[in-house]
C-alpha cells in the first residue's frame, strides 16, 4: 500500500501543473476539524458531487453564461432528493465526459451504494437531500462564501452528521 | 491539490475524471472504494488525515476516455487559438473579488 497518487496522470497538462504549483498552501494548522461524536451507524450522512447534476425538473447550470464568458463557471448548487432515481437527473458538467455518469451515477455519485449502507446499518440514514455543484469554477470565491454556507445550513437543518464529497 | 487546500480527511485515487469510484456497473469496485472512504471517516482522529488508495486503472491514460465529445467553451476557443492565457490565469485566483 505504498502507491502515491499522481494528480496529473490522466491530465498531464503543463498549464494545469503550473497552476497548481502556484497555488498557495493553506495553513494545515488551521484545517477545520469536527470529530465524529457517535458511531457511523447512528449518523445521518449526505453526499455532494461536483458533476453538475440536477433534477430534470430543476433549472440547469448557467452554461449560456459560460459560453459567453469561458473563464466563468456557475458556482451555484442543486439539491437532489435522496429518492430521486438515476433517470430523474441530468449529468451536465461540460469539462468531463458525463456519459458514464448518465449510465450509472455510482461511478462518481454513489447514491445506490449509500442507500445500501443505510439498509445494512453501516450508516444511520442517508440525508433527505443530496447535493451537486458544477466543478468548473475558476473563481471559487462565490462557491466558498455563498454556496457552501447554503449547503451547510440545509445540512444542519436536516441534522446531517457527516458528508462525503465526490469531486469529479 | 487537496493537500494544498487542507481538508479534515481525504482519500486519493488515481482514476480518471468522472469515474472516481470505478467503471459503469462495476458495483463491487465502487463499493470497495466507498468502504475506504467510510473507513477514513470512522478512523481519522485528527485534521489533514490523508490516504493514497492502492488501486490502478486498467487502461493507460492515452486509452482512457474522460474528456467530453464536445470540448468545453474554453477548450473550443483554445482550439481556435483565441484564448488569452494570461486572462485565464488571472481568473484562477483564490483572492476575494467583487462582482462575480
Amino acid at each position: 500500500m505504498n502507491k502515491k497518487v499522481d494528480d496529473f496522470y490522466f491530465y498531464n497538462s503543463p498549464r494545469a501543473i503550473s497552476r497548481m504549483e502556484n497555488m498557495r498552501f493553506a495553513d494545515p494548522s488551521k484545517t477545520p476539524w469536527s470529530p465524529l461524536t457517535k458511531p457511523l451507524s447512528e449518523c445521518k450522512v449526505s453526499l455532494i458531487s461536483t458533476a453538475g447534476i440536477h433534477l430534470k425538473t430543476d433549472k440547469t447550470y448557467d452554461y449560456d453564461r459560460e459560453r459567453r464568458e469561458p473563464t466563468w463557471g456557475d458556482p451555484s448548487h442543486r439539491e437532489i432528493p435522496k429518492y430521486a432515481k438515476q433517470e430523474d437527473c441530468l449529468y451536465t458538467h461540460l469539462h468531463i465526459d458525463t456519459s458514464f455518469l448518465s449510465k450509472d451515477r455510482n461511478v462518481s455519485f454513489p447514491v445506490e451504494i449509500f442507500s445500501q449502507y443505510e439498509k445494512e446499518g453501516i450508516i444511520g440514514t442517508l440525508s433527505e437531500t443530496l447535493y451537486s455543484t458544477m466543478g468548473y469554477t475558476p473563481n471559487f470565491h462565490p462557491l466558498l462564501k455563498k454556496t457552501a454556507p447554503l449547503i451547510a445550513e440545509k445540512m444542519k437543518s436536516e441534522g446531517v452528521d457527516a458528508a462525503f464529497l465526490f469531486p469529479v | 491539490m487537496t493537500i494544498r487546500v487542507a481538508v479534515p480527511r481525504a482519500v486519493f485515487i488515481q482514476f480518471p475524471f468522472g469515474r472516481l469510484l470505478g467503471d459503469v456497473d462495476d458495483r463491487d469496485q465502487q463499493r470497495e472504494i466507498c468502504d475506504d472512504m467510510v473507513e477514513m471517516l470512522s478512523n481519522a482522529n485528527q485534521p489533514n488525515s490523508y490516504k493514497h488508495l492502492d488501486y490502478s486503472w486498467p487502461d493507460p491514460p492515452e486509452l482512457t476516455k474522460w474528456r467530453p465529445e464536445i470540448p468545453a467553451p474554453l477548450g473550443l476557443l483554445r482550439e481556435e487559438g483565441k484564448v488569452d492565457e494570461e486572462l485565464v490565469e488571472k481568473n484562477y485566483r483564490d483572492e476575494e473579488r467583487e462582482g462575480l
